[in-house]
């Protein structure tokens, strides 16, 4: 028994492997791991894919709620008369403002949201009485427009009618990870209406 | 044959290797599943609370109105004395954060909870009512420190919740707490700014008679400086009236007068009734057959001729010497310029009272009444302020009382008594020589006197002399408690030292121990306090109207602190043209006029437990068009007053100039003691407002 | 003889070891799969949710802004709900409605009286998502407020 053992292994030990062996093996480790490889990349770039989708969705929906919340809170400007009542909100291309409530009895402060361009990688920042601005989407912005709409309720040439404003909203959300990934694009088109501010205008 | 531990290796590797694998592909999985799942996590709490907030958002719609309901149901404009909540927002100290919710009937939440169910089982609303951020307003002594009066706001807070996300927007509006009565002279029953204008006697011009009968030209105003049994809104009974004039620190609890300016001298009006002011020197029991007081100098003040007897010839036999003993004593009276005996000039008839004396005083008395009127309970004393004197004539009088008993039997039988007045004599024309005689001229058996016997110089003689005293009003104060005590003998000057003359420049005024006010008299802030104050404003009379006189009823229903900007300088009527007086006010209040005059056609309030205030703070003139009462606070510092009747205020008159009218037909003005800021009944005055637009929100 | 046996035990061993693996790695493929199906599903519906949301409150929005007396009552379904169109012939309010893709929208508006007047309306909102795949239960969101009258 023994001689045998050491009869086989001495037979293992100097039997290499043949050419179509190797070949055969290469063939099925390359075919093996090329497709664990070719698997783990596409399982890969669905998690980033999925992680840059939700990370835009996060950005996307974090703005949109933070906009929301500060024309609730909006005020129009005391020092205005009130004929200039379309300049409650200062909207331009780069830059939207408006005065808005703070919560401390009737104070007021200045909130401004600033869009930066970037060839697809916009950034939108906010801030409130003029504090540092505070990054809200970063870099995840492919175009984004808002204007200011207004409109006199029931009003004809000779008489003014009853103001109403709101903010027309476009905006297409989508950013890429470091590699390239591009997550699944947030297009937002919307209409925003701040309904105390409208009715202080009343 | 195999080795089994070789087919163990080779087949071990290649399972950790598919374990492995797929252990991580698992995880990466997994990892996307979780993260997405915290996403979705992440968009719907932004969703819900979007959701939540329009809950919020209907809460606040629903119950909106429902609060300001509520609130007037309980009374919070403290239309009655048991208003817990007024009762609340007026204390005399800060108020901290206070939920309203045990004070109010909350309908709106149930009305809340079936929507929140119908939306969703997990929705739910909440509305609840906070008083939020108040501070006091009037704080500075100098100006005016009312504790009661504070700001803050009402705030309105819905709490929506949706799927496990709260949203809670909170709407504040602005509350002020005031009073509507002035400050500083609602202590005061008449506030003249600045009486004087250049002639100290301006208002001695009443003619009337030795018994205070009006005998031509124009009638007194009279001030009461405190409830009397006829005060149209706090009727005070007789005895209590009474009773509280014994106090000797009645001043306190009284209203004041102010007359400010320089020197303002008046001289107090003859007679008991009405229209006399003699109740500080007479004794006016019976008013028709009111008594003059003799005053008895004491014997120590006297010189020493009057220590011992003195032989004098007598008057019906010269020839015959006898011993008399000699006193000195006084009557004094009032102005009255018309006797049985003279048509003008009647005081100084038998020319007692010196040339002089006539072309300083004249014999007219002041058309100001300051303390009232003879009757009892309508002795009206108070503290006077400014540089106020009063004048009135002193008539000396020599009392004489022969030794010889039959001299003494003659003397004593005459009607009626002799009276040796002693005549007012200027330094100048002092006259030793000037014979001392009974007033009537009669021989009685009395001393044939020179006054040169009596005195051998002029300063021996001045005191002893008749004349007219001034003094400073306060002190007729210190003589009338001598009055009501019935202190006996009397004393001119009286021992009292209650109260001296006040120039106004620093008065206090405290409740309880609080300073409300520190600074001189003439209040020249009260008019901007009172502006301050306002919680509504117009642009013009005519919209002030509109929105504050009921046109059915023709009531003015306030119950706010107004200002009206009047940019056209029309005069404010009350009642309007077209509305028959009186102007009833059920709902107390203050109007500040920016610009513009005062007219008063009768002003009626409907209960006693209110008050009304006008402020003119540009305004040139105050007029009193008819004999109808006005029940109203008055405070314009830049008018004059003029009155085409008789007037009847009751309330507070503060006005820039009183000009002496000689058409006036005089009348009375009637301190509310409630309206005192000194006391405690000063606490009704409130009024509370509450903004009827948001002041601001919030989420 | 012995080192084919030995060989041939071998391959047998390995073909099956393969064949095993392969077992194994479907067998644990399946759940991968399915988890990374559902991540991204459950971020394509969020998306869809955020989107859908963001539309019913656009409505609902501009109905709490307008003026109490001038908002219609009544069933407002999606044709009826176009950008720039009037709400009612009764009222001079217009919709203002962005172009949102595979939804439908329909908006109610009741009266509620309290002592004899109208002093609420009641605003409901939904939003209905038209599914690809054509399910019978298409998905929906509902957004309900009330509007008063100012103060």
């Amino acid at each position: 028994m023994v001689s045998r053992e050491s009869e086989k292994r001495l037979y293992i030990r100097s039997r290499g492997f043949t050419l179509v062996e190797m070949l055969v093996v290469i063939a099925l480790a390359t075919t093996i791991i090329g497709g664990i490889t070719l698997l783990m990349t596409q399982f890969r770039r669905s998690f980033s894919k999925g992680e840059e989708t939700g990370v835009t969705l996060q950005e996307g929906g974090m703005f949109l709620a933070l906009l929301r919340n500060d024309l609730v809170n909006a005020v129009f400007d005391k020092r205005l008369s009130p004929d200039r009542w379309r300049e409650a909100i200062k909207i331009t291309p780069e830059r939207l403002a408006m005065t808005v409530y703070t919560g401390e009895s009737d104070q007021t402060t200045l909130v401004e949201y600033l869009y930066e361009p970037g060839s697809g990688k916009g950034s939108i920042s906010r801030s409130a009485g003029g504090s540092r601005p505070r990054t809200l989407v970063n870099g995840r912005i492919a175009s984004l427009s808002w204007e200011l709409a207004t409109e006199e309720i029931g009003g004809s040439p000779t008489a003014s009618g009853t103001p109403f404003l709101w903010i027309n909203l476009q905006a297409r959300f989508g950013g890429q990870d470091k590699a390239g990934v591009k997550g699944k694009e947030l297009v937002l088109s919307t209409k925003l209406f701040p309904a105390r501010l409208i009715r202080q205008l009343r | 044959m195999v080795e089994p531990g070789l087919l163990r290796t080779r087949a071990g590797v290649v399972m950790v290797l598919v374990i492995v694998l797929g252990a991580v592909l698992l995880l990466l999985g997994l990892t996307l599943h979780q993260y997405a799942g915290r996403q979705e996590a992440n968009i719907h709490h932004i969703t819900s609370g979007e959701v939540a907030h329009f809950l919020a958002e209907a809460g606040l719609n629903v119950s909106v109105r429902s609060v300001r309901d509520a609130l007037r149901d309980a009374r919070i404009d403290g239309s009655t004395d048991n208003a817990e909540l007024a009762r609340l927002l007026t204390r005399p100290e800060n108020l901290a954060d206070t939920s309203l919710m045990p004070f109010l009937k909350d309908s709106w939440n149930e009305e809340l909870k079936s929507f929140a169910a119908e939306t969703d089982k997990t929705a739910a609303i909440r509305v609840e009512v906070w008083l939020r951020n108040f501070r006091q307003t009037e704080t500075d002594p100098a100006v005016w420190a009312d504790p009661g009066a504070k700001s803050g706001y009402l705030s309105i807070e819905s709490a929506g919740e949706y799927k496990g996300v709260r949203r809670v927007l909170t709407v504040k509006r602005l509350v002020t707490v005031a009073s509507i009565l002035p400050p500083v002279v609602s202590k005061f029953t008449l506030h003249v700014a600045d009486a004087m204008r250049g002639q100290e006697g301006r208002y001695n011009i009443i003619r009337n008679d030795y018994a205070g009968s009006i005998t031509d030209g124009p009638r007194p105003l009279i001030c009461l400086n405190h409830d009397t049994p006829e005060s149209p809104l706090e009727q005070k009974p007789l005895a209590a009236a009474l009773s509280a004039d014994t106090s000797a620190d009645v001043w306190q609890k009284r209203g004041w007068i102010f007359l400010g300016g320089r020197r303002v001298r008046l001289q107090i009006t003859s007679g008991a009734g009405a229209m006399g002011e003699i109740f500080h020197f007479y004794d006016v029991s019976n008013v028709n057959t009111f008594q003059a007081i003799r005053f008895k100098t004491p014997p120590e003040q006297l010189s020493e001729i009057f220590s011992r007897p003195v032989q004098l010839p007598v008057d019906t036999d010269p020839r015959r010497q006898v011993f008399y003993n000699l006193g000195h004593g006084f009557v004094l009276e009032g102005f009255h310029d018309k006797s049985s005996r003279a048509d003008h000039d009647a005081m100084y008839h038998e020319g007692i009272l010196s040339t002089r004396d006539k072309a300083v005083y004249g014999a007219q008395s002041s058309q100001l009444h300051l303390f009232g009127e003879a009757r009892k309970g309508f002795q009206s004393r108070t503290k006077v302020v400014g540089n106020v004197y009063a004048a009135f004539p002193k008539f000396a009088t020599l009392d004489v009382t022969p030794q010889d008993p039959d001299i003494a039997a003659k003397l004593s039988a005459l009607r009626p008594p002799a009276m040796y007045l002693l005549p007012s004599m200027p330094e100048s024309a002092f006259d030793p020589g000037r014979m001392i005689t009974d007033v009537l001229g009669r021989k009685t058996g009395g001393p044939i006197l020179a006054a040169g016997l009596l005195c051998s110089s002029f300063q021996q003689y001045k005191p002893l002399m008749s004349g007219i005293i001034e003094t400073p009003y306060v002190c007729l104060y210190n003589t009338m408690q001598d009055v009501v005590t019935a202190k006996t003998p009397r004393q001119y000057p009286s021992s009292q030292a209650l109260l001296e003359l006040d120039e106004g420049e620093k008065i206090e005024l405290k409740r309880d121990e609080m300073l409300l006010y520190r600074g001189r008299a003439d209040a020249a802030q009260a008019a901007d306090v009172m502006q301050k104050r306002s919680q509504l404003e117009f642009s013009t009379i005519a919209d002030f109207w509109k929105a504050c006189l009921d046109e059915k009823t023709g009531m003015l229903q306030l119950n706010d602190l107004i200002r009206i900007h009047n940019a056209e300088k029309m005069t404010l009527t009350l009642p309007p043209a077209g509305k028959s007086p009186p102007l009833k006010v059920s709902g107390g209040g203050s109007i500040v006029l920016d610009e513009g005059d005062l007219s008063l056609r009768g002003v009626q309030m409907t209960t006693p437990a209110d008050a009304l205030t006008v402020v003119l703070l540009n305004g040139s003139h105050v007029a009193i068009e008819n004999a109808l009462p006005n029940q109203l606070n008055v405070l314009a510092p830049k008018a004059e007053l003029s009155c085409q009747a008789r007037m009847d205020l009751t309330g507070t008159l503060a006005i820039g100039n009183l000009p002496p009218d000689s058409r006036s037909a005089g009348g009375v003005i009637r301190y509310r003691e409630i309206q005192d800021p000194t006391q405690s009944g000063y606490q009704r005055f409130y009024k509370i407002h509450i903004a009827d637009r948001d002041s601001s929100w919030h989420e | 003889m012995n080192n084919t046996a030995a060989h041939r035990k071998c391959r047998a061993l390995t073909l099956v070891e393969i064949l095993v693996a392969v077992g194994l790695m479907s067998a644990v493929m399946i759940p991968v799969m399915v988890s990374f199906g559902a991540g991204n599903r459950g971020l394509s519906m969020s998306s869809e949710e955020l989107t859908t949301h963001t539309a019913a409150i656009e409505l609902l929005e501009q109905i709490m802004a307008s003026p109490f007396d001038l908002v219609p009552t009544g069933v407002f379904r999606n044709e009826q709900i176009r950008d720039g169109q009037l709400m009612s012939s009764a009222t001079p309010l217009r919709f203002h409605i962005s172009s949102v893709p595979d939804i439908e929208r329909q908006l109610l508006v009741t009266n509620i009286e309290k002592d004899g007047r109208v002093r609420l309306k009641k605003v409901a909102v939904t939003i209905t998502l038209k599914d690809r795949d054509s399910k019978a239960q298409p998905r929906r969101f509902t957004v309900k407020s009330l509007l008063a009258r100012e103060n």
